[in-house]
């Protein structure tokens, strides 16, 4: 890796990455919540708690797709910004190259504009990025306190499990398979959040 | 930008774009990628303007530290003018491209990148073990120009052949042969500009067993259409604005 600015877009992208996949696997977690509530009808009255079980999954569910969506746009905008501000940095470094050759009282205008703007243009991509980071932390907290949810769910729904009589397998399988899908999420959104910390925004 | 696998099997073939974000005024292109193990190949990576959506893209599909080659067809910006931008994201990476433009395309910049130069008779390139072809397609339309032919999976990316200029909505497979050649007519009459190199090309791609075609534009061709598409092109009168002039 050259700079710092490439650096940024790689660990932005590779966040993006992870958070794709976290996302895709969210999706399977509603398809998954459909099917607890088509059990829960099925078995009825026996196992009533089933039924409150899926209600809550179906709307954790939709939660973490939703906020996962969002983190998933707030990282894609973030890294075609930072290839933006990459591409803006090597066009000064260009215009730094070229002024090293022109005498001082010979610098274009539009290029000693250019130039005398940058450290403003610094400043606000840092407060953006900044900014940037607040959102998509806040978000990563919300989606991991939504998956935990859904991990409540999946323990209780085996401890309901016994109660369905001959749904007994199939329940317990699916509520093993939801805690697969909950430990990939996790894992994806903690990569994702280890990308984003390798970012030195103090000196962005 | 949108991905979408084409090809499956022990290896895989992944087209890249419709791109709803990309700037109108700049022509939608196709990107492709064949991954094979922990090897990944990118051909024709597109312009600047594309660069992060791509980059975002491939991440998705393979960890960057695959990606050790790229393929440029040839010279053009919407083809390769991301290279500066790829240079500073890939380690230990070779640009393969005709040996006829590697002085022009490093005005792209290009520091890091090593650049393979594929001599006019082709030459291949093993991916992980499985080896692709590069097919000699000069003057169409560059005047040096490559496609790449996976025998394996019976697929010619074919570069700007068979290109089409649609909106970036459009299916990403040809649907109705007919209806699809409007689309792609004034492309070939105009940018391609020899009839003597395009025979050429009909009569060496018509020996090649091909499933589908991709162009680095518009829609890609799969069974029939391939072959519709080789008799197509054989009777097109191209180089049309010489008669214009």
């Amino acid at each position: 890796m050259e700079n710092h600015s490439t650096q940024q877009t790689i660990a932005i992208v590779k966040a993006s990455a992870e958070l794709h996949h976290a996302q895709q696997i969210a999706r399977s977690l509603t398809i998954s919540s459909k099917n607890l509530r088509t059990f829960a009808m099925r078995i009825g009255q026996t196992a009533a708690g089933l039924a409150i079980l899926a209600s809550f999954y179906e709307e954790f569910s939709r939660n973490a797709i939703t906020l996962a969506n969002k983190v998933s746009s707030l990282t894609l905008t973030s890294a075609k910004d930072s290839v933006e501000d990459w591409r803006t940095e090597l066009f000064e470094g260009q215009l730094d190259k070229a002024c090293l050759t022109i005498e001082p009282d010979s610098v274009p205008l539009t290029v000693q504009q250019h130039l005398g703007k940058r450290q403003l243009r610094i400043d606000t991509n840092r407060a953006n990025l900044l900014a940037f980071d607040r959102d998509i932390r806040d978000s990563l907290l919300e989606m991991k306190k939504n998956i935990r949810s859904i991990a409540v769910i999946a323990v209780n729904s085996k401890i309901e499990a016994p109660k369905t009589g001959e749904h007994y397998g199939a329940l317990l399988d699916m509520a093993n398979n939801v805690e697969d899908m909950i430990s990939l999420i996790m894992t994806h959104i903690d990569t994702a959040t280890a990308y984003l910390n390798q970012r030195n925004l103090k000196s962005a | 930008m949108k991905s979408q696998k084409v090809y499956s099997d022990k290896h895989r073939w992944i087209v890249f774009g419709r791109d709803p974000d990309k700037p109108d005024q700049i022509i939608d292109t196709n990107q492709y990628m064949v991954v094979n193990g922990e090897h990944a190949l990118l051909l024709d990576p597109g312009g600047i303007e594309l660069f992060a959506p791509m980059l975002s893209a491939i991440v998705k599909e393979v960890p960057l530290e695959n990606v050790k080659h790229l393929f440029a067809s040839h010279q053009d910006p919407d083809i390769i003018s991301s290279l500066g931008l790829w240079d500073q994201v890939l380690d230990d990476a070779t640009l393969h491209s005709p040996w006829l433009w590697e002085g022009f395309i490093r005005h792209f910049g290009m520091k890091r990148i090593q650049y393979a130069a594929i001599p006019d008779e082709g030459g291949t390139i093993e991916l992980g073990g499985l080896t692709l072809e590069f097919f000699p397609a000069h003057y169409l339309h560059s005047s040096g120009n490559f496609n790449v032919y996976d025998p394996a999976a019976k697929i010619l990316f074919s570069g700007d052949i068979g290109a089409a200029i649609e909106p970036t909505d459009s299916p990403m497979f040809v649907e109705n042969f007919d209806e699809h050649i409007p689309k792609m007519k004034m492309f070939h009459e105009r940018w391609m500009p020899s009839n003597a190199a395009k025979n050429d090309w009909v009569a060496r791609a018509r020996a090649l067993d091909i499933d589908m075609m991709l162009p680095q534009h518009g829609r890609i061709f799969k069974g029939d259409d391939v072959q519709r598409f080789l008799d197509w092109f054989e009777q097109l009168e191209v180089g049309t604005a010489v008669d214009r002039g």
